[in-house]
């Protein structure tokens, strides 16, 4: 888009990545391209830069991540997110998202990848910093989908609120989460025999949070893929004797639509619709 | 869509929307004549704050003010940002829509600050030519900001009020004229803020920003975490007596303090205004 194309590599954008690449790397001289003054010398001035970056970043990680940021204090949480910013500089329009990968980073960073619960604590807080501001949707109220007939069941599938999430969970994350909240001491952090699963979703503008037991979690699951109820169904059977599977599933629905989670269903047999 | 404004409408006296106001706007309909919103917090699909955004729109007007159009930057114009906000633009129908005459990085990187751009040839016809692109693409004309500054370029061929008037002039856009950081750049740079203020062509202007900066001792901090200091209210003063009706507003964007707080200064803001714009006409 520059007005001279036969000169991709201004003096403005070798200027411009110079003043970057400083920024980026604290420990990098500034260029050479600032005036000094009596007041104060050009490296002084772009410091003042280097400091409000990384102090922008950290505070928007803050804002995103504020029990783990509770859990792990201020300088210990500024230390990772000045590492985290070295990783995984902010490649989109709004600051929001800068955070996404935190996740993930400390699931896999070295200094972080020994104490797998604080990935879990950043999961989890991103789940409720999406479902606050995700699109909204109409629920299906529990009339709509009682009117369905019987032998249209097999085929139905769902489709989940836009601001639900789904996190799987191998500590006790939620409960050291409300302490953290409430601005109390937290439990320690315990390791679950198995995986649970979590739900968070919005609601009136509210954010809710609840886990799922295995037989719930399994029909969710499923139904979260894609899948139609009799699927559902039958991959429950291993789970529940075969007479109550269709029931029980129902009333898992059923819970879930009071709740307000599904924005859509179809029962066509010949559509092949995706959530 | 709304139809953009071609002369300048008086807005009267304003401040940024936060949501720590939210509430107390909707419950107590303040005496604020306006709200600006940063763009990008609105930038999301849903909840919260697009819903008190509408419900704050439907009693007041609204203009939209962005951190990320990047108009001085290298990287090639992010269209998916500029079609994110002509959608925003075209649900609650600002009055105008205002970013910063700054660059915020490059080689796709977003660095969230308001980088100073050198005042050359070369940046300037930079600049305006990208002004062309956004102006048409959002089928309006754009206010751009004077930003606060620490550092200046040894390849700099002008002032940077020359730089400011070249561009509004040369690509045909509007001014958002910030006094705070008018006084900051020229305590920070050595020059005189009211020299800067009487080569601002006056016919651009149709926003100020007013807002609180930290005195470091060797440089001032463009921080808007205080209160408005008696020398930007003097520079005020004096540009609205020179601009005449600009519609004039306080920025708070940290230590944010009750809504009341902020109308008290709001009302200092009204009563100087209002006073130099008669005197103005």
């Amino acid at each position: 888009m520059n007005r001279h194309p036969s000169r991709p590599t201004s003096s403005l954008a070798e200027l411009q990545r110079r003043f970057q690449a400083y920024l980026l790397n604290p420990s990098a001289n500034p260029p050479a391209a600032f005036r000094d003054d009596g007041r104060a010398s050009g490296a002084q001035r772009a410091e003042v830069y280097a400091e409000a970056y990384r102090l922008r970043l950290v505070e928007a990680l803050a804002a995103d991540y504020p029990a783990l940021r509770a859990l792990l204090g201020e300088n210990d949480f500024a230390h990772l997110g000045r590492t985290y910013a070295e990783a995984h500089p902010s490649r989109s329009a709004s600051i929001r998202w800068f955070g996404r990968h935190l996740g993930r980073f400390l699931q896999d960073d070295s200094e972080y990848r020994e104490r797998p619960e604080l990935a879990e604590l950043a999961a989890f807080e991103w789940a409720l910093s999406e479902a606050f501001d995700a699109a909204e949707a109409p629920a299906v109220s529990p009339e709509a989908l009682a009117a369905l007939p019987a032998a249209r069941w097999p085929d139905l599938r769902l489709r989940f609120h836009p601001a639900l999430r789904r996190v799987k969970l191998r500590f006790n994350i939620p409960e050291v989460w409300q302490a953290l909240n409430q601005k109390a001491s937290p439990p320690p952090f315990e390791a679950l025999d198995s995986p649970q699963t979590w739900i968070v979703w919005r609601s009136d503008l509210k954010l809710f949070f609840r886990n799922l037991n295995l037989s719930e979690a399994q029909a969710f699951d499923a139904l979260y893929q894609g899948l139609h109820f009799a699927e559902v169904c039958e991959g429950l059977c291993d789970r529940l004797p075969a007479e109550n599977v269709a029931a029980t599933a129902a009333g898992f629905l059923a819970h879930w639509l009071t709740e307000g989670w599904i924005a859509a269903f179809e029962a066509d047999p010949e559509s092949s619709a995706t959530n | 869509m709304n139809t953009p404004p071609k002369a300048r409408p008086f807005l009267g006296f304003g401040l940024g929307l936060r949501k720590e106001h939210y509430e107390a706007i909707l419950q107590g309909q303040p005496t604020v004549d306006w709200f600006e919103i940063l763009t990008e917090n609105y930038l999301v699909e849903g909840g919260k704050p697009l819903h008190y955004l509408e419900r704050i729109r439907a009693d007041y007007p609204i203009v939209m003010h962005g951190v990320s159009l990047s108009i001085g930057g290298t990287d090639p114009l992010n269209f998916d940002y500029l079609h994110q906000v002509k959608a925003l633009a075209d649900r609650i129908e600002p009055v105008w829509i205002s970013d910063h005459l700054c660059w915020t990085g490059v080689d796709g990187l977003n660095l969230h600050d308001l980088l100073p751009l050198p005042y050359t040839e070369e940046a300037l016809d930079h600049v305006v030519h990208r002004v062309g692109q956004v102006q048409e693409f959002l089928g309006r004309r754009i206010l751009l900001e004077n930003v606060s500054s620490y550092v200046s370029y040894a390849d700099s061929e002008m002032s940077e009020w020359e730089f400011l008037a070249g561009v509004a002039e040369t690509a045909d856009c509007l001014i958002l004229l910030d006094l705070n950081n008018i006084y900051v750049s020229a305590r920070n740079h050595g020059f005189d803020p009211y020299d800067y203020l009487n080569h601002v062509p006056e016919k651009r202007v149709w926003q100020f920003h007013l807002a609180g900066h930290f005195d470091r001792g060797d440089l001032l901090i463009d921080t808007h975490d205080r209160t408005v200091i008696d020398e930007v209210w003097g520079l005020y003063e004096a540009a609205a007596v020179r601009f005449g009706t600009v519609s004039t507003m306080i920025e708070r964007d940290d230590d944010i303090p009750p809504l009341e707080v902020l109308m008290k200064e709001l009302n200092r803001a009204r009563r100087i205004g209002e006073q130099a714009m008669r005197e103005a006409a």
